[in-house]
């Protein structure tokens, strides 16, 4: 696969909460340059229309956590998107919690 | 879910339209420019798709959602307009459909050259619609920017958050095709829709050969048509999903109408030349400079024309001048009533940058010499400018096709001279950029090479 995981994971996200929506973008990547960069671009550009990258004016609806170590999520995107579904270990969408139902 | 094929026929379907409203827009505006339909064909394409984006900008200036109705309304209202003038000029013959196929005689040598080239063309027309659909947009511009504003604007089906992009001043010319592909498709497709850069490949070549056969012989034009088809980069770039593609058919094209234009005096082929000029800014920011470009060689071409009056080389000038200036200003208006923040270029004047002509000058000769990008057409060329020293200097299209090629080096040179832009054209960025600023004039090295080798005899 010639994006490989990064790919994966968006399209788990698309499936996961499909549809267009902003989210909080979460990631211990450096996201300035090298690889995190490109990972960070091939992110935005797989997860449209999940808008990891404040494009649009409307409010976050859920978080994308993208991380190689234990992330520190802020206590608000817990609260206020409390269902983690992942596919690896720090690899999740967190989501509102009447959107599971 | 549709499947491969029946997205490839929406996708054809979708090219066609505005392919079908350029060849009316050419048929009605331009009676007196004969040409043969494939080259009206290849025409077409380009003015066509300009049409398209330039009316899916003005849709997205008023805010008016991109649909299907949307799109296609203003696009039939033009064709309509453009058909009711054909019809009332009484003269339904276009400018081919009265055209007999000829089949002429070759000599052995054309036959042999004539298959390899055919051979050749299929493989390399295979290859590159085969890589086109059926690898996805992965390089590194197309992601971050002219893709991505694509499936921004598709899935919000308006520019409305184009100031939230990155580059948001880039010309959308591209983007807008690749919109209007997955409009069609009813999905985001980022395989299916590359298939406009195979199909501006085909165009250009057809029209490349169209020039070098009008001003050679049926042996340069296989020739010069096998050199293009044979050089790595304009196939590379068939492929992805980049502009610049684009911008060479439209630079290359509008330098190849201005030659035409200064041999037949034919005023047609000028104003053709003036709109693919204007469209070459819409297609990447290098288009809006190149129109320096285009203009100096136009004066040049005045200048030395003796049989102008002078009421008449302004005529000629102004016929140039408004219609690529208005397509040009069209966008740079908007962006300034939008707000989009423009790419911020700084001067520097200073001596030490003198220092830089020689690097930018071995950038640019390293990567046409010593790359494999365009085949030996940079060694041809200069052996055949040291060898056809006097015909050069007694034949109008190489002496053009030669201008343009030094004013193109000459406005990087002094760009990378007096701007930050000398990190892309000479400095440590130049592995990515100077490859693709050579493509947009490189059709016009094969055009003279062809133009100095063949014998009049």
């Amino acid at each position: 696969m010639l994006f490989g995981f990064p790919y994966v994971f968006s399209s788990f996200c698309q499936s996961t909460f499909p549809g267009n929506h902003k989210a909080r973008f979460i990631s211990d990547l450096d996201t300035t340059r090298g690889p995190g960069l490109a990972i960070k671009e091939r992110l935005i550009y797989f997860m449209y229309p999940l808008d990891i990258n404040d494009i649009s004016d409307s409010p976050e609806e859920c978080a994308i956590i993208y991380c190689n170590k234990p992330p520190d999520i802020p206590a608000e995107v817990s609260q206020k998107f409390p269902v983690l579904k992942g596919v690896a270990k720090y690899y999740a969408i967190a989501i509102p919690e009447e959107r599971t139902k | 879910m549709t499947n491969g094929f029946i997205k490839i026929l929406l996708m054809l379907f979708s090219l066609l339209i505005p392919s079908f409203t350029g060849y009316l827009f050419i048929t009605a505006l331009f009676k007196r420019a004969r040409m043969g339909f494939p080259v009206m064909a290849a025409l077409s394409y380009g003015i066509g798709l300009g049409i398209l984006t330039q009316t899916m900008l003005l849709l997205g200036m008023f805010r008016i959602p991109y649909t299907l109705f949307s799109i296609y309304t203003p696009i039939a209202l033009v064709s309509l307009a453009c058909g009711i003038f054909i019809y009332k000029r009484k003269d339904l013959s276009g400018h081919s459909f009265k055209q007999k196929l000829i089949f002429p005689k070759l000599t052995q040598i054309e036959k042999i050259i004539l298959a390899v080239t055919a051979v050749y063309l299929i493989g390399v027309l295979i290859f590159i619609f085969w890589k086109a659909l059926n690898i996805p947009i992965y390089t590194w511009d197309a992601i971050a920017a002219v893709a991505f504003k694509a499936k921004v604007f598709f899935y919000e089906r308006s520019i409305s958050y184009l100031k939230n992009l990155c580059h948001p001043s880039y010309p959308l010319h591209v983007t807008f095709l690749e919109t209007w592909g997955c409009i069609n498709l009813g999905e985001w497709d980022d395989q299916t829709i590359k298939i406009i850069f195979p199909f501006v490949f085909l165009s250009f070549t057809v029209l490349l050969a169209y020039f070098i056969r009008t001003y050679t012989n049926r042996l340069w034009m296989l020739l010069g048509t096998l050199i293009f088809i044979s050089s790595n980069f304009p196939v590379f770039h068939a492929t992805i999903s980049y502009r610049d593609l684009f911008l060479m058919y439209y630079t290359s094209g509008t330098i190849l109408f201005l030659i035409h234009w200064n041999r037949t005096e034919n005023d047609d082929y000028l104003i053709i030349s003036s709109i693919l000029a204007g469209f070459a800014t819409f297609t990447k920011l290098e288009g809006t400079a190149y129109l320096s470009v285009f203009t100096l060689l136009l004066a040049a071409m005045l200048f030395f024309k003796k049989s102008f009056t002078v009421k008449r080389k302004m005529i000629s000038a102004l016929k140039f001048i408004i219609p690529a200036f208005f397509i040009c200003a069209y966008y740079h208006v908007y962006k300034i009533v939008a707000h989009l923040t423009p790419e911020k270029i700084f001067y520097d004047f200073s001596i030490q940058n003198l220092a830089r002509i020689p690097l930018i000058m071995k950038t640019f000769f390293y990567d046409m010499f010593f790359t494999g990008n365009w085949n030996i057409t940079w060694f041809i060329l200069l052996i055949s400018i040291c060898t056809y020293w006097n015909k050069l200097k007694n034949n109008a299209e190489a002496r053009y096709s030669l201008l343009a090629l030094f004013l193109f080096l000459g406005f990087y040179t002094a760009n990378g001279l007096l701007t930050q832009n000398f990190l892309w054209i000479g400095g440590t960025g130049t592995l990515t950029t100077i490859s693709r600023l050579v493509l947009h004039f490189y059709p016009l090295a094969i055009f003279l090479v062809a133009v100095l080798n063949h014998s009049e005899e």
